[in-house]
C-alpha cells in the first residue's frame, strides 16, 4: 500500500497522543495541577496534530464532517467520533483537575480507557480491510495500542520533565513507585516492538491470505495465471494507491533501524539515567523522541509493505 | 434504503445524428449524441448492416477527436527547413493558388511529375479518377503497403478477396480457420461473427504465430512460423488429394479443374487449350470428346491427358494438380520442421476439413439457377469457411500463399456456399472484367483508364519500349507485374533517388508515410530531407493533407488542412470497398454532426476544387466553370457511366431507383433520413455460387454492379501468370530484364507455390520479427487520442520464454534488436503462447516527439519503437550485384513480415528506446494539450 | 446509511464470459465515455496528452496468460469493473454515507455530494473496481449505468449499460441475477458461472463464465480418416490413381 505520509503522521502522531491521554487520565488524580495541564494539552496537542494529518489525506476535505455520521457501519466514522470524545474528556479532567474538582479523578479514569478506545478504532480501519491480508488480524490492534501505550509513556516522562524545568517548585515524578517506573521506562519500548516482530512474522507469512492470481481471476484450474497486458501500460489510482512495493532487502533494513531506534534507544536511554529518569527532560524527551521516530519507521512499514488483493491481477 | 442520487431519466442529448464511423476502416453506423453543439456520447448504429449496434474501442473514442491540440488549423506553408515543423499560416486562396501554380505547371510539361499517394483513403473512386484527369500514372493509396497480395490473389484466383470482400458464412459455418487475421479491417463484423460461431459451438482454429485477439478464443491455436502459412496450407492440399476428399463435383462445374492445359514446350505450352473461337477446351465425360469448356451440359473430366487436333498433348489442370502436390515436398512430416506446426497437427486439420465439408454438409431447401439454365433444387454448403488478412499478405510470398489459401477452399468446394467464405456484391467478378492499369497518355491529357488494375500478361504491363518502369513506384513493371493497388512504400525512395525518374510534386493525403507508413522510416526522412548538388530538396515540392500534426505533416512545403471525419460529407461507395454482407448490398454516407470551427476543408472538396481551378477534364462544365461546389455535390451528381454514380441508393429524379438511374438531388438527404446508409436485400436465389448463378448475374447487371452477364470459373491454374512466365522463358515480344527472367521463371508459377521469402532460419538473425495492430487503434490518428492512448501509450516487444531464458532476458528488461541493417533498442515482455521463433510487438504506437500533440517526453517518444526502423527497403544483393525491392515479386507489396532479427540484452540501463528522433516543431495555431481533461463535465 | 441493506428487490448484475472476449477494449472505453458525461463528475485524465497519461475508468481489460502445465498457454481476456457484492465491504466502510448499496435493485453507487475522497473504500474492495477522480478528488465506480437502465430518455432496448450495448462479441449480459429465471441466471446455471475471489466472503452479484477448453486439432483426428488406406501415387501411375480417388467420392 502506498506509504501516504498524511496517514503514517496521523496514526503515529494521534497514537502517541492518545497513549498519553491515557496515562494522563490514569495517574492524571496523583499529579498536580500543573503537570496534569501540561500533560492533558500535550496529549490534546500531540492527537489533534495527528488527526489534522488525516485530513491532509482527504481530496475534499471540506467534507469531513459528514465522517461522523456512519458510526453504525463505519470504523472510520467510529474513530471519528471517539478520538473528539477522548479529548473533550481529557479537557474535562484537565478542568477538573485545575479547579480542584471532586469528580476528577473518575474523569481520568473514564478517560483514560477511552483514549485507548479512539486508538482501537483508529486500528480498526486498517485491521478490517480483509483484501490486506497483513492488516487482517487482532494482532494489529494490539500493535496500535502497544504503540500508543509505549509512546505515550514516554511523552509523559517527557513533559514531566519539562514541568520539572519550567516550574521545579512542582516537580515529583507521577505516583507510580520509582522501581516500576524505571521498570516500565526500559521495558515498554521493546515490548512495543515484541508485538511488532510478532506482527511481522505474521505478515511476512499471510502473503494476500487466501486469495491468489488463480482465486482472483477464477482461471487457475488448473494451472498459473500470469498478467501478459496490463489494461493500460501506464499506472493508475489503484497501481499507485496499492501497488507499493518496497525491496525486501530494503525492508529487513528498515526493520532493524526501527528497533534499533525505536526500542533499543529509548531502553538503554532509560536504563542509563535509572531512577532520575522523570527528571532528566533532555534524556526523556531523546527516548519519547526516539521511540516516535522508530515507531514512525516501522508504520510507514505497516503500509508499504501491506500487499491489497487488488494487485493479483497485475502479476 | 431507496436512494436515488439523481433523477431517473437524465437527459442525454438534444440530437442523435447518425453518420458513418471513420475511426478505422470499419465503417461501422454510429448514433452521435449531440448535446449544445458538442458530442456527449457515440454508440453504435442497430441499424447498421457492419456493427449491428455495436461499437469498438476506436469508435466509442471518437469523440475526443475534436479535442485533439494536434488538429491543423489552417493552411500552411513552411519557413523552416524539412521536418523542423516551422510554418506560417496562409489563407486558402494562396494555398490553392500555390498547389494550383505547381500542378498546372507540370500537367502541361510531364504530368508524370506528379507523384499523387493516398494513405487509407476511402474516396479512391475519386481520387484515382482526379489522378486519370489529370494524366499522372503515380497514383496509389495504401493497398501497396496493406494487403494487395491479398486483394489481387482472390482476384485472379476466385474473382475477390477475403478482407472486405467476403466473409465467412457465419450464420453457417461449422469450422472456421483464421490465417493471420489482424483485428482492424472489418474488426466489429469478425467479432460478432466469432461470438455468433462460438454461440453455435462452431470450431474456430486459428493459424497465427501470437495467440492474442481472436486466436485466445479459438478453440485451436497453431502457431505457424511467420511467412511458413503457403506451405501448411499446401500440405494441407496435398493430404486432402491424397485421400481423394475433394469436391469433384464443385471443382467440374465452378472451377477450371477439367481445363485443359496444353503440355510440352513452346509459345502455347502451359497455356489452356482452346478452341478457334478463344474458348478453353475440355474433356467432356460423356462424349469424351472435347467441348467448350463453359458450354451447357459439358461435364469435364477432371484427369485426362489427350491428343489435341494440332498435335500437341494436353492435360487437364486437375491432373497437373495433383502431380505436382502429391510430392513429398509438401508431406506434413516435410513441412513441420518449417511451419512450426507438427505432422500430426497438419494431419488432423486436413481430416477435421475433411469430416466438416463433406460430412456436415449442409443442403438449404433454396433452389437457384445456373447460367446454363439448369435449376438446382437445393443449394449444397461445405461449412468450411477461411478467413486471412495481413499476416498472409504482408510477405514476400504472400501473393501465391493466398492462392494457395484460395485453391484450399476450392477443393473443399467451400467457395460463396451455404457453410463457406461468402462474396459481398458487387463481387465476385471475374479479373477480366477489372481495368488495366493505364499508362502515361500525354501532356495536358488525361490517362486513358484508371490509373491502377488488373493486368492480364505482358502486354498489359505499364513498361517503355526498354522495358523499364512507366511508374515512379516501379508497379506493373517486370518487378511487380501484378501490382494491383500501386507500390505506396516506393515512392518517396524512388522520387529521391531519382529511379526510375524524378517527380516534382509529392502529394499526399492521410498517408504518414514519412513515419509508420514506410518500409524503412530513417530511410524515409533521409529522402524526404535529401538535397541535390545544387541545395535545392531532390523531391522538390511536397504537398500534405492530414487533419493532423502527424510526422510527416512536418515535411510537408504546402500543407492542406482536413477535417476529421464528423465535420464532413463523405461516402462509402460501391466503386470502392464494399460494406454489405452476403445476403444484403449497401453502401453509406459522412454528413457533418458538429460545426466546423478552424479554417480547414474536408480534403475531397479541396481536391474537386484543385480538379476545377486546373480544369481537368470532368471536373469543369463544358463552359469551364468547376462542375462541383464540393465533395457532397459530387456524391449525388457525379456520374461514372450515365446511370451510375458513387452512391447506389435513392437514385432517379424521383429518388424511386436503386443502382442504376439518373442523379437525383434529394438522395444526400434521404441518406441522411434512413440513418445515412442505404442497403437492399439480394433476392434469395441469387445469394449463392454468384460466379455461375443466373440470377445472381441478372441482379447485378440490373442494379449497375456489373455492365453485363459475367460468369466465370474459379481458377485454380492461373493463365495471366503462365503468360508472365512464358515471357519468362523467352516467348513473346515484350521481354523481362535477363536479370528478372530467373525470378520470374520461379515465382509466377501458375499453380499456387510456397518458397521461402523470410530467408533461411540458420545464421545470424534466427528470429522472425512481426507487428500487430492493437485493438483499440487504428493507425498513428487513433493512438494520440488521450483515451486510447492510456491503453497503449508504450509497447514491449513479446520474446518466447525459451528465448528469454536463452538470452537472460527478463520481464521489462532492455534488449537490442538487430536486423541486418539497423538496430533498436527494445523493453522485452516474456510470453509463452506465441510461436518459438517469434518476437513480436504493437505497432504504430511509437511517435516523434511532439508530434500529434503530445509532449517531448511522451512514452510514445521515449519508450516506444517501430519495427520500421530495422526493415529494409530493399532485399540483400543478388548474385549479381541487383539488390530487389523487399516487396513480393508478383505484386510489388511490402513484405515486412519477412523481417529476421536477432535479440540480445542491453548492457546500458537507459530506460529509453532507440532511436530517439528531433523534437517536431509546432506550426503556427497549435498548442501544448491541456494539463487535464474533464470531458462532459458540464453535462455532469 | 453505509450499512447493507438486509436484502435487495432484485439484483442487478453482468454476467462476463471469458470463453469469448477477444480483449478489444470497447466496453473499457464507451464505459468511460457514456459515464464521463452522465452520472457524477466527468471521468477525468490527467497529463491527457503528457508524459504519464492516467485517467479515472469504471472498468478495464487485463491480459493473462494461462498455464495449465499441458499444452501450450492460453491467453484469457479478463475485463473487471464492480461486482456490485451484496456483502460489499466497500459500502460499510464508508464513513460519510457517500457510498451504499441500493435496497431496490442493488447497486453499489456513490453518492458524490457526500464523498470527502478518503479512499478507503477503494481499499477495502478486494477487486481494485473502484477510483478515485483525479480532478474531482471523488471516488468513481461502476454505476451499472443507472442513468441509462431506468432512463424514459433512451429507447427502451438501449436501457442496459453502455459496456453489454457495445460489446461486439456478446460477451457481457446485463440482467436480474435474483431471478432464476433472467436469462443471466441461466447462463450463470448453464456455465457454472463463478464468484471472483469467493474467500474474500463478498457475494459478489457479478458472475463470470470461465473459457471452455482449448483443444489441440490432431486430438480430433478423425478415426475413419485414414490416410494409410491409399497407395502412395508415384508420378508416373497418377492420372489412375487419380481416377481411383475420385471413384471413391
Amino acid at each position: 500500500m502506498h506509504p501516504a505520509l498524511s496517514i503514517i503522521l496521523f496514526t503515529t502522531l494521534s497514537g502517541a497522543g492518545f497513549g498519553l491521554c491515557f496515562w494522563v487520565g490514569l495517574l492524571g488524580s496523583g499529579l498536580h495541577a500543573y503537570q496534569v495541564a501540561l500533560t492533558g494539552f500535550a496529549s490534546i496537542g500531540l492527537a489533534s496534530a495527528g488527526l489534522l494529518c488525516s485530513v491532509f489525506h482527504l481530496r475534499r476535505p471540506s467534507r469531513a464532517w459528514r465522517a461522523f455520521s456512519q458510526w453504525r457501519s463505519s470504523w472510520l466514522s467510529r474513530e471519528a467520533l471517539i478520538a473528539p470524545a477522548s479529548l473533550a474528556m481529557l479537557a474535562a479532567f484537565v478542568a477538573a483537575t485545575a479547579l480542584e474538582h471532586s469528580a476528577a479523578a473518575t474523569l481520568g479514569w473514564i478517560a483514560a480507557p477511552v483514549a485507548l478506545l479512539a486508538v482501537f478504532a483508529t486500528s480498526m480501519i486498517y485491521t478490517q480491510l480483509k483484501a490486506v491480508a497483513a492488516w487482517h488480524t487482532m494482532r494489529t490492534p494490539l500493535l496500535f495500542l502497544a504503540y500508543a501505550i509505549s509512546s505515550g509513556f514516554y511523552f509523559m516522562l517527557a513533559m514531566l520533565g519539562l514541568a520539572k524545568l519550567t516550574m521545579p517548585q512542582h516537580g515529583g515524578g507521577p505516583v507510580v513507585p520509582d522501581g516500576l517506573l524505571v521498570f516500565l521506562a526500559t521495558t515498554l519500548a521493546p515490548a512495543a516492538f515484541l508485538v511488532q516482530y510478532l506482527w511481522w512474522r505474521r505478515r511476512d507469512a499471510v502473503g494476500f491470505g487466501k486469495s491468489s492470481a488463480e482465486s482472483a481471476t477464477g482461471l487457475g484450474n488448473p494451472g498459473s495465471v500470469r498478467m501478459l497486458e496490463p489494461p493500460h501500460t501506464g499506472a493508475n489510482y489503484l497501481t499507485s494507491e496499492m501497488g507499493y512495493v518496497v525491496a525486501r532487502r530494503h525492508a529487513a533494513k528498515l526493520r532493524w533501524i526501527s528497533a534499533i531506534v525505536g526500542a533499543a534507544v529509548p531502553a538503554i536511554l532509560c536504563l542509563w539515567a535509572g531512577i532520575s529518569i522523570a527528571g532528566q527532560p533532555a534524556l526523556s524527551w531523546l527516548a519519547a523522541i526516539a521511540h516516535l521516530l522508530g515507531a514512525g519507521i516501522a508504520r510507514w512499514l505497516f503500509f508499504a509493505e501491506a500487499r491489497h488483493t487488488v494487485m493479483l491481477y497485475y502479476q | 434504503m431507496n436512494i436515488d442520487c439523481q433523477t431517473k431519466s437524465p437527459h442525454v442529448s438534444d440530437e442523435v445524428r447518425k453518420t458513418t464511423c471513420y475511426m478505422c476502416a470499419c465503417r461501422c453506423g454510429i448514433d452521435v449524441h449531440v448535446r449544445d453543439g458538442r458530442v456527449r456520447y457515440i454508440q453504435g448504429n442497430r441499424d447498421h448492416p457492419v456493427n449491428r449496434g455495436v461499437l469498438c474501442a476506436k469508435g466509442s473514442a471518437g469523440m475526443l477527436h475534436l479535442e485533439s491540440p494536434a488538429r491543423l488549423q489552417s493552411p500552411l506553408m513552411r519557413t523552416g527547413p524539412r521536418g523542423a515543423g516551422e510554418f506560417r499560416e496562409v489563407s486558402w486562396d494562396e494555398a490553392l493558388d500555390t498547389a494550383c501554380a505547381w500542378l498546372g505547371e507540370i500537367r502541361s510539361k510531364d504530368p508524370r511529375k506528379l507523384a499523387f499517394y493516398t494513405g487509407r483513403d476511402q474516396s479512391q473512386s475519386l481520387t484515382a479518377w482526379w489522378a486519370q484527369q489529370f494524366g499522372t500514372p503515380n497514383y496509389a493509396s495504401h493497398g501497396g503497403f496493406c494487403s494487395v497480395n491479398m486483394a489481387a490473389a482472390g482476384i485472379y484466383s476466385i474473382g475477390g478477396s477475403f478482407w472486405e470482400f467476403a466473409q465467412p458464412d457465419w450464420e453457417r459455418t461449422r469450422l472456421l480457420l483464421l490465417f493471420g487475421v489482424a483485428e482492424d479491417h472489418d474488426s466489429n463484423p469478425i467479432k460478432l461473427g466469432l461470438s455468433a460461431l462460438r454461440r453455435r459451438g462452431a470450431r474456430i482454429v486459428s493459424i497465427n504465430p501470437v495467440r492474442t485477439g481472436y486466436s485466445a478464443i479459438a478453440d485451436t491455436w497453431l502457431g505457424v512460423t511467420p511467412g511458413a502459412d503457403g506451405l501448411l496450407v499446401l500440405s494441407l492440399v496435398r493430404e486432402l488429394l491424397r485421400s481423394g476428399r475433394v469436391d469433384s463435383d464443385f471443382l467440374r462445374r465452378h472451377t477450371n479443374a477439367g481445363w485443359l492445359v496444353v503440355d510440352g514446350e513452346g509459345e502455347s505450352a502451359g497455356l489452356f487449350a482452346r478452341d478457334e473461337e478463344g474458348n478453353p477446351l475440355v474433356v467432356d465425360g460423356s462424349s469424351g470428346k472435347l467441348a467448350n469448356a463453359a458450354a451447357p451440359g459439358a461435364v469435364p473430366l477432371l484427369a485426362a491427358s489427350v491428343d489435341m487436333p494440332d498435335g500437341s498433348r494436353a492435360s487437364t489442370v486437375f491432373s497437373r494438380m495433383a502431380a505436382k502436390y502429391l510430392d513429398n515436398r509438401y508431406a506434413p512430416e516435410t513441412v513441420a520442421p518449417r511451419t512450426g506446426v507438427s505432422a500430426s497437427a497438419i494431419r488432423g486439420l486436413a481430416a477435421e476439413l475433411a469430416r466438416t465439408a463433406f460430412d456436415e454438409t449442409i443442403e438449404l431447401p433454396v433452389p437457384w439457377t445456373d447460367v446454363h439454365g439448369n435449376t438446382h433444387p437445393t443449394t449444397v454448403g461445405r461449412p468450411v469457411a477461411i478467413h486471412a488478412m495481413r499476416g498472409i499478405s504482408a510477405h514476400g510470398n504472400g501473393f501465391q500463399t493466398c492462392r494457395s489459401l484460395h485453391l484450399l477452399q476450392m477443393l473443399l468446394g467451400a467457395v460463396d456456399c451455404p457453410g463457406g467464405t461468402r462474396f459481398k456484391a458487387p463481387y465476385p467478378k471475374p479479373v477480366e472484367l477489372h481495368p488495366r492499369p493505364s499508362g502515361f497518355s500525354g501532356c495536358d491529357t488525361p490517362l486513358a483508364g484508371p490509373p491502377l488494375g488488373y493486368p492480364l500478361g505482358p502486354d498489359d504491363l505499364l513498361v517503355d519500349a526498354h522495358g523499364n518502369p512507366q511508374r515512379l513506384d516501379k508497379a506493373y513493371s517486370w518487378e511487380a507485374p501484378m501490382a494491383g493497388h500501386g507500390m505506396l512504400h516506393a515512392a518517396i525512395p524512388n522520387a529521391a533517388a531519382g529511379d526510375p525518374y524524378p517527380v516534382d510534386v509529392m502529394f499526399l493525403y492521410m498517408a504518414n508515410m514519412a513515419w509508420n507508413s514506410s518500409m524503412n522510416t530513417p530511410a524515409a526522412i533521409e529522402a524526404l530531407t535529401a538535397r541535390g548538388e545544387d541545395g535545392a530538396y531532390r523531391i522538390p515540392k511536397l504537398i500534405v493533407a492530414d487533419a493532423f500534426n502527424s510526422e510527416t505533416t512536418s515535411y510537408a512545403d504546402l500543407v492542406l488542412p482536413d477535417t476529421t471525419y464528423l465535420e464532413r460529407h463523405d461516402c462509402i461507395s460501391l466503386l470502392d470497398r464494399p460494406i454489405g454482407e452476403p445476403d444484403l448490398i449497401a453502401d453509406a454516407v459522412r454528413q457533418p454532426v458538429v460545426e466546423l470551427t478552424r479554417n480547414v476543408r474536408p480534403f475531397q472538396d479541396v481536391l474537386i476544387e484543385i480538379g476545377g481551378r486546373l480544369k481537368l477534364p470532368g471536373f469543369v462544365t463544358s463552359g469551364d466553370k468547376p462542375r462541383w461546389r464540393d465533395y457532397a455535390h459530387y456524391m449525388v451528381t457525379r456520374e461514372v457511366v450515365p446511370g451510375i454514380g458513387p452512391l447506389a441508393g435513392w437514385r432517379g429524379r424521383n429518388g424511386d431507383r436503386t443502382g442504376r438511374g439518373e442523379p437525383n438531388p434529394q438522395q444526400l438527404e434521404k441518406y441522411v433520413e434512413a440513418g445515412c446508409f442505404w442497403s437492399q436485400e439480394i433476392p434469395s436465389e441469387a445469394r449463392f455460387f454468384k460466379n455461375l448463378n443466373r440470377d445472381y448475374q441478372e441482379w447485378a447487371v440490373n442494379l449497375g454492379l456489373l455492365p453485363r452477364p459475367a460468369p466465370f470459373q474459379l481458377q485454380i491454374y492461373s493463365e495471366p501468370l503462365r503468360r508472365f512466365q512464358l515471357a519468362a522463358e523467352g516467348f513473346g515480344e515484350r521481354q523481362p530484364p535477363d536479370e528478372l527472367r530467373q525470378r520470374i521463371r520461379e515465382k509466377f508459377d501458375p499453380f499456387p507455390i510456397w518458397y521461402d521469402a523470410a530467408g533461411d532460419a540458420a545464421g545470424d538473425y534466427p528470429l522472425h520479427a512481426i507487428t500487430q495492430r492493437p485493438m483499440a487503434m487504428y493507425h498513428s490518428w487513433g493512438s494520440h487520442n488521450p483515451w486510447l492512448r492510456q491503453l497503449h501509450a508504450d509497447n514491449s516487444l513479446y520474446v518466447p520464454g525459451p528465448v528469454c531464458d536463452a538470452a537472460q532476458l527478463t520481464d521489462g528488461c532492455w534488449a537490442w534488436l538487430e536486423s541486418p541493417i539497423a538496430r533498436i533498442k527494445v523493453r522485452v515482455k516474456r510470453m509463452e503462447a506465441v510461436n518459438g521463433q517469434t518476437v513480436w510487438s504493437w505497432n504504430a504506437v511509437a511517435k516523434r516527439p511532439r508530434a500529434w500533440g503530445l509532449s517531448q517526453g511522451a512514452p510514445e517518444s521515449r519508450k516506444s519503437f517501430l519495427l520500421n526502423h530495422v526493415i529494409s527497403d530493399l532485399l540483400p544483393e543478388q548474385p549479381d550485384g541487383c539488390r530487389w525491392s523487399n516487396s513480393d515479386p508478383i505484386t510489388g507489396q511490402a513484405a515486412w513480415f519477412d523481417l529476421r532479427v536477432s535479440i540480445r540484452r542491453a548492457d546500458d540501463t537507459e530506460e529509453c528506446a532507440y532511436p530517439q528522433f528531433t523534437l517536431q516543431g509546432l506550426p503556427p495555431g497549435l498548442e501544448d494539450g491541456p494539463p487535464e481533461l474533464r470531458y462532459g463535465e458540464e453535462w455532469t | 446509511m453505509t450499512s447493507l441493506p438486509d436484502k435487495t428487490d432484485s439484483k442487478l448484475g453482468l454476467v462476463i464470459d471469458l470463453d469469448i472476449c477477444v480483449g478489444c477494449q470497447a466496453c473499457v472505453v464507451n464505459c468511460k465515455a457514456w459515464n464521463t458525461g452522465g452520472y457524477g463528475s466527468a471521468l477525468s485524465d490527467s497529463q491527457p496528452y503528457g508524459d504519464n497519461p492516467e485517467g479515472a475508468w469504471l472498468n478495464r481489460v487485463h491480459g493473462y496468460e494461462v498455464d495449465s502445465g499441458s499444452g501450450a498457454a492460453t491467453i484469457v481476456h479478463f475485463p473487471k469493473s464492480c461486482l456490485h457484492c451484496d456483502d460489499a465491504p466497500c459500502v460499510t466502510v464508508c464513513p460519510t454515507g457517500a457510498s451504499i448499496k441500493r435496497s431496490e435493485d442493488g447497486i453499489v453507487l456513490v453518492d458524490e455530494s457526500k464523498c470527502m475522497g478518503c479512499g478507503l473504500c477503494a481499499w477495502a474492495c478486494p477487486y481494485g473496481a473502484r477510483e478515485m477522480d483525479p480532478s474531482a478528488g471523488v471516488m468513481k465506480k461502476c454505476t451499472l449505468c443507472v442513468d441509462r437502465i431506468y432512463n424514459e430518455n433512451l429507447p427502451a432496448v438501449d436501457r442496459e449499460p453502455a459496456c453489454v450495448r457495445t460489446c461486439p462479441t456478446n460477451a457481457r449480459h446485463f440482467g436480474d441475477l435474483s431471478d432464476p429465471d433472467s436469462s443471466v441466471s441461466k447462463l450463470v446455471a448453464e456455465r457454472d458461472g463463478q464468484d471472483l475471489m469467493p474467500e474474500q466472503s463478498t457475494r459478489p452479484v457479478n458472475k463470470y463464465l470461465m473459457p471452455r477448453e482449448r483443444q489441440g486439432i490432431d486430438q480430433l483426428a478423425e478415426p475413419d480418416f485414414s490416410l494409410a488406406e491409399l497407395a502412395d501415387p508415384t508420378p508416373s501411375g497418377v492420372l489412375a490413381w487419380i481416377d481411383r480417388a475420385l471413384d471413391r467420392l
